[in-house]
């Protein structure tokens, strides 16, 4: 049991820091419809490529960086010390698409597509909710019939983040129409630039515009954008997670210890409501800030721990959800007190990027309770899967 | 950088445990243990001291095993988790002090088991150096000739006999536990608590104990979800108990997982130690208190008797809550200046 890094961990923290601190946007990220929003992701996805920081946790071989799981957890401690941008339209390529092409895809897909991630030259999408299937995603109905070397799509997914931007997406759909349940699907990269394609913005309330949802009218893809096997798309779409070691869920640890230390801050600058002394000599207000700050670093300890599981398993387990539930209730309650540390300044909406951007934040909060499966999926997967109990679902 | 315990820190859990099951088991059946006016019987004392278990961390030139902090959490995690009477805690805090402040022959007594270490934490205000001045809240009061009084200053030993120590009937009744109020009582021994931060040491090893409390609540409800049945069905399928174990699991992780972050810093006096080990105990306690609570509701009607286990959590919660410091205290550590 130790804390300690190797001199060599530290020099690479060091390089790490220098680097970013250099090359980081001055300017925040464009926030909503803005047009730009695709060009500063992908224009940041290249300032990193071009630097060889691209892919740090991906191997060597695709061109990554292919470093150790503590030099990606350094990496990404760093990422956030720095304020470095949010991976905005790059997250599906980066964190999903890509990481399942590398652990399932033929030769030829690969060589294709990866470079082009990496370099920042396309975004990509992800179409597994639908209307009906949500929650219980096994429940998808958008259809691919087999014409001859082609898929032809029919159907509908919803929640697809940056659709409106993306060039590809990985798509789960329904191949054999007398399947049920996790059978009969495939995983397929859908060119978003294909005829039969239209996409729709959906708004948020948090005035974001990347929600979106996609209709497919007998969209015509080629067998072999197919990766893995037609039928076994389930298992293709769950095999990242045996790539994910928990460490890129460290920035969002770090950026979130910074917003409650900026939030403490700000208390000290505050007047608290008897308008004698400021907000933070406040015991209320002291010791709810308090907790919040020994509850992130509780959550920092947790993660540190589920790293070094994941470093002598090789595989991470359903204690993920433990820490994205946590996670996930820890902002929504950190930004929930900011609204009452700012009282009737928190009447004005900043979005989350900018200085201040704490209303943006608070509203945005909500959608942690949903991303990657509501805090009630979570809640199942810890009571099933970590804790044994009885399922009551067939 | 790995947080995970070591085959040699499972090895020294796995032999407490078992010792614990087989000797000193969390009640069951009805039958309260509480042995007045023993805490804990004697010669069962003398063995748990006998296997090294008040000695591990104390180093070997002291007459202990020599190992650290984090061996010394699994025991005080397995303690919890066995809600065990016995005062381990002052015990091995003791031997801390006194080794520290140069005493080799009282560590080794204290360690032995032969002299025994009530832990009293003062209330308000306290002066604690060569002598002590203090309101003391004092646990594991059993058979101790010295009281371990620490806050973040500095710890000290002082007799008990001149302590003048009022029992008080306990909600804990498995703990004896008394009120004093000391007036420049001189101390037996005594460190800074800058050269010898015991304080620390303390909240850490009570995390451990609460930490152990949250986990034994947490497996003790998911043991009854899975096998009471109603409405044809274990209580367990439902989400309305599924997403409360979920919780407690969540909680118990991340309480074992702070406290073995602040056992490494305050062992390796890593900056922000202090702050570590206040967290750790804070949510430690917070998690022992919620997890009981969640333990005896889901035993619904059985979990008000004191025929199923799960009071015993709650009893224990609420001891450890009150020792050493308490919840806005160790909120008031986390903010600092203000």
């Amino acid at each position: 049991m130790d804390l300690d890094f190797t001199v060599e961990e530290q020099e690479f923290r060091d390089e790490v820091r220098t680097w970013l601190c250099e090359h980081v946007p001055t300017q925040p990220r464009p926030h909503g419809d803005d047009p730009d929003s695709r060009d500063f992701d992908l224009g940041w996805q290249r300032a990193q490529y071009d630097d060889g920081w691209a892919g740090i946790s991906w191997p060597a071989e695709y061109g990554g960086r292919g470093l150790s799981t503590l030099q990606q957890l350094i990496w990404y401690e760093e990422y956030a010390r720095a304020d470095a941008p949010w991976i905005g339209a790059c997250f599906v390529g980066i964190n999903h698409g890509g990481p399942t092409l590398i652990a399932r895809a033929i030769d030829a897909q690969k060589t294709f597509h990866l470079p082009r991630i990496l370099r920042g030259d396309v975004v990509w999408c992800q179409g597994f909710s639908e209307p009906e299937a949500g929650s219980d995603l096994a429940n998808l109905k958008t259809r691919a019939v087999v014409d001859g070397n082609e898929l032809i799509v029919t159907g509908q997914k919803i929640w697809t983040s940056f659709a409106h931007l993306a060039d590809y997406q990985e798509l789960l759909v329904r191949s054999d129409p007398e399947s049920s349940r996790h059978m009969g699907l495939t995983w397929v990269i859908c060119d978003m630039h294909a005829p039969g394609i239209t996409v729709r913005q959906i708004p948020t309330l948090d005035r974001g515009a990347e929600f979106c949802e996609v209709l497919y009218e007998e969209v015509r893809i080629p067998i072999s954008n197919v990766v893995g096997d037609i039928g076994d798309g389930w298992s293709v779409a769950m095999s990242t997670l045996t790539l994910e070691r928990g460490t890129g869920f460290m920035a969002e640890i770090i950026h979130t210890k910074q917003m409650i230390e900026a939030l403490i801050d700000e208390a000290r600058h505050r007047t608290a409501p008897d308008g004698r002394r400021p907000l933070l000599a406040d015991d209320e207000y002291a010791r709810r800030l308090g907790a919040l700050k020994a509850e992130i670093t509780v959550l920092r300890s947790a993660a540190y721990r589920a790293i070094s599981r994941n470093r002598r398993t090789g595989t991470p387990g359903p204690e993920g959800s433990m820490l994205r539930l946590a996670y996930g209730d820890l902002l929504q309650a950190l930004t929930r007190l900011a609204m009452d540390v700012f009282g009737h300044d928190a009447l004005a909406y900043v979005d989350r990027f900018r200085n201040g951007g704490w209303t943006g934040a608070w509203l945005r909060s909500f959608a942690a309770g949903m991303g990657g499966g509501t805090f009630e999926i979570q809640r199942n997967i810890i009571g099933e899967r970590v804790l044994g109990l009885p399922r009551d679902r067939s | 950088m790995d947080l995970m315990t070591t085959g040699e820190q499972d090895e020294i859990a796995g032999t407490v445990a078992s010792f614990l099951a087989n000797r000193l088991p969390v009640a069951s059946g009805g039958t309260t243990q509480a042995v007045s006016p023993f805490e804990i019987d004697p010669g069962l004392w003398q063995e748990c001291a006998g296997l090294g278990w008040l000695a591990l961390g104390l180093s070997e030139a002291a007459g202990g095993v020599g190992y650290g902090l984090a061996e010394e959490i699994m025991l005080f995690r397995e303690l919890g988790r066995g809600v065990a009477p016995g005062p381990f805690l002052p015990g091995v805090l003791g031997a801390h002090l006194a080794a520290a402040a140069g005493d080799f022959g009282l560590a080794s007594e204290i360690a032995s088991g032969e002299t025994r270490v009530a832990l009293g934490s003062p209330i308000g205000l306290a002066s604690v150096g060569d002598t002590v001045t203090a309101e003391l809240s004092v646990v594991h009061t059993d058979g101790a000739t010295l009281v371990l009084v620490c806050d973040d200053t500095a710890s000290a030993l002082v007799p008990a006999g001149e302590c003048d120590i009022e029992p008080i009937d306990p909600v804990d009744r498995f703990i004896t536990t008394g009120r004093t109020r000391v007036d420049a009582v001189a101390s037996v021994a005594w460190a800074d608590n800058a050269k010898a931060p015991i304080f620390e040491h303390g909240l850490v090893l009570a995390a451990a104990s609460a930490a152990g409390v949250a986990e034994a609540a947490v497996a003790v409800a998911v043991g009854y979800a899975g096998l009471r049945v109603q409405f044809g069905k274990p209580i367990g399928v439902n989400q309305a108990i599924k997403h409360w174990c979920a919780d407690m699991a969540v909680r118990a992780d991340g309480a074992f997982a702070q406290v073995c972050y602040a056992a490494v810093a305050v062992r390796d006096r890593l900056p922000g130690a202090a702050v570590e080990a206040a967290i750790a105990k804070y949510f430690a306690d917070e998690a022992a208190r919620l997890n009981s609570e969640g333990a005896v509701q889901i035993h619904g009607a059985m979990g008000f008797t004191s025929q199923a286990t799960p009071y015993r959590f709650v009893y224990r919660a609420h001891l450890l809550a009150r020792c050493l410091a308490s919840r806005s205290g160790l909120l008031d550590r986390v903010i600092g200046e203000r």
